[in-house]
Order: structure tokens, then C-alpha cells, then sequence
């Protein structure tokens, strides 16, 4: 059993996060980033990318450059519909899955 | 067209650059550009905002090292990534080369550290102006050919092998 349950339980669920922020709307980096970290879901920007790139890679998750309303233009990240199959799936399995792991250690009652 | 462009975005970006240098060269590009998106048009102030809230180019250059296990290709090589055994022997080739073949084992050792993955670009740029000194010390006679070949090689070798050593022979 390792020590670091949090480390084990983000590393589970960070790329399904990701692919919840972005099925609500594309978004770039920084504000992904911005987002996970005050999740806790990532350490920084950094922890990031080598994310994004797995997803793209997976074809979960595709990019596109688009100017911003204030200039420079940045590169958005959005899903694609395998990306959206797989996040569907993945909502249908953890309301129940929590449910059941809430079931089996309930919460400390003792004293 | 005059770079306006404040310095401390310029440095960080610099920074950033060198710390990300082990990295797969796309996810090195990717690092560095949305990084840069979010910087640019950025007075300085508003800069040093930003750079504060995205933190150490270290700890970002870290945190892409976690999520990147060691399938990461050295850069801009298709050579198989040179690990840690291959940069120790770096370091002993420089050191040991640099004592039994003077000159030529210096060369040698320097190449090796090139290739290695446990030292910086910055570290090896460094390491190399050495042998500029070395050609230089001949005009100054032949003691001096000896006294730079015999201490400052082996005395680089060292220096690089102690830093790489500190952090587990990991640039």
C-alpha cells in the first residue's frame, strides 16, 4: 500500500477532470491549468502538457489556434467525440463506483 | 520593429528553456509556447504577476519530468537516451582521459559529456570553452600546456560529476 493515497487517487482521475473542463468549452492552457491547480489536481502548468499530449495522442483530445480578444494568438484544446464517449463512460462508472467504496469504508464514527 | 517585450518575460522564458531541455522536443515546444501565449502583450508588472502565479521554471520543468517517465527521447537525437551509466563514464573518460592521454582524452571525455543526459546544455556549453583554454595556455609554453591539461580537465570532470551525483545524475 503506498503512502501518498492523494497522489494515487489524483493520478486516477486528473485526465477524466481534463476532459470535464473541456466538454464544457475549449479552453488553452493556462486556464486549464489554473482550474486543476486550485483542484489540487495538478502541481502546476507543467504537470499539464504531458497530459494533454497523452489525450491528444489517444485521440481524446484535439488542438486549434484561435486569436484571443486581447491579442496573442493561443492554442485551445478541445474533445473530441472519442474523447466524449470516454467521459461519458467514465461518469456512468464513478457515481457507482464512489457509492460502492463509500459503502465498504464508510466514515470513522469511532471516537 | 522595436521588441517590446519586458525582461523579466524574456528571462523567465530563457530560464524556462533551459530547464525543459531533457524534455521530448514537442512537449518541450509545448511547454514553452503556451507559456509564452500567456505572457505575451504582458507589461512588466502584469508579467511579474503572471510569472509569479506559474512559478518556478524549475518546479514547472519538474512537474512535466513526473508526468513524463523515462521513455523521454533526448533531444533532437535518435540515438537510444544515454542514462546514468553512460554519463558517469562521461565523467571518468574526462577525468581519467584527461590524465593518461592529455589532449586528446580531454576531447574525448568533452564529447562524451555532450551526449550525456545527466548535465544542462548550459553545463556542457560551459564545460567546452576548457579546451579554448588549453590551446591558449601553449602560447604560453609547455608548463602550462601540462598545468591545464593535468588539473583543469580532471578539475571539470570532478565538478561535473559532484553536480550530477547532488541530484541523482539527472540534469
Amino acid at each position: 500500500m503506498t503512502a501518498d493515497v492523494g497522489a494515487q487517487l489524483r493520478k486516477g482521475v486528473v485526465e477524466y477532470c481534463i476532459l470535464g473542463l473541456l466538454d464544457r468549452e475549449p479552453m488553452y492552457g493556462w486556464q486549464l491549468s489554473e482550474q486543476l491547480v486550485q483542484a489540487g489536481l495538478v502541481a502546476s502548468i507543467g504537470t499539464l502538457y504531458p497530459l494533454l499530449g497523452r489525450l491528444r495522442t489517444q485521440g481524446l483530445v484535439t488542438a486549434f489556434n484561435q486569436p484571443s480578444a486581447t491579442g496573442p494568438v493561443r492554442k485551445y484544446y478541445r474533445l473530441t467525440p472519442l474523447g466524449r464517449d470516454q467521459l461519458n463512460a467514465f461518469r456512468l462508472q464513478w457515481g457507482p463506483f464512489t457509492a460502492s467504496v463509500h459503502r465498504l469504508i464508510g466514515e470513522d464514527t469511532r471516537d | 520593429m522595436t521588441d517590446t517585450t519586458p525582461e523579466i518575460t524574456t528571462v523567465y522564458l530563457a530560464q524556462l528553456d533551459t530547464e525543459l531541455d531533457q524534455l521530448p522536443e514537442d512537449l518541450h515546444r509545448d511547454i514553452v509556447n503556451g507559456i509564452r501565449e500567456e505572457l505575451e502583450g504582458l507589461d512588466g508588472e502584469a508579467a511579474a504577476a503572471r510569472i509569479q502565479q506559474l512559478g518556478d521554471p524549475a518546479f514547472i520543468a519538474a512537474g512535466a519530468r513526473a508526468e513524463t517517465p523515462n521513455q523521454a527521447p533526448l533531444v533532437g537525437t535518435d540515438a537510444p537516451t544515454p542514462g546514468r551509466a553512460f554519463s558517469i563514464t562521461a565523467a571518468v573518460i574526462l577525468i581519467a582521459g584527461s590524465l593518461l592521454i592529455p589532449g586528446l582524452g580531454a576531447v574525448a571525455g568533452l564529447v562524451f559529456v555532450s551526449q550525456a543526459k545527466a548535465w544542462s546544455r548550459r553545463e556542457k556549453t560551459t564545460a567546452w570553452p576548457t579546451v579554448a583554454l588549453m590551446s591558449a595556455a601553449g602560447v604560453g609554453g609547455a608548463h602550462l600546456v601540462v598545468l591545464v591539461g593535468y588539473l583543469v580537465f580532471p578539475a571539470v570532470g570532478v565538478t561535473l560529476a559532484v553536480r550530477a551525483q547532488g541530484r541523482g545524475w539527472r540534469a
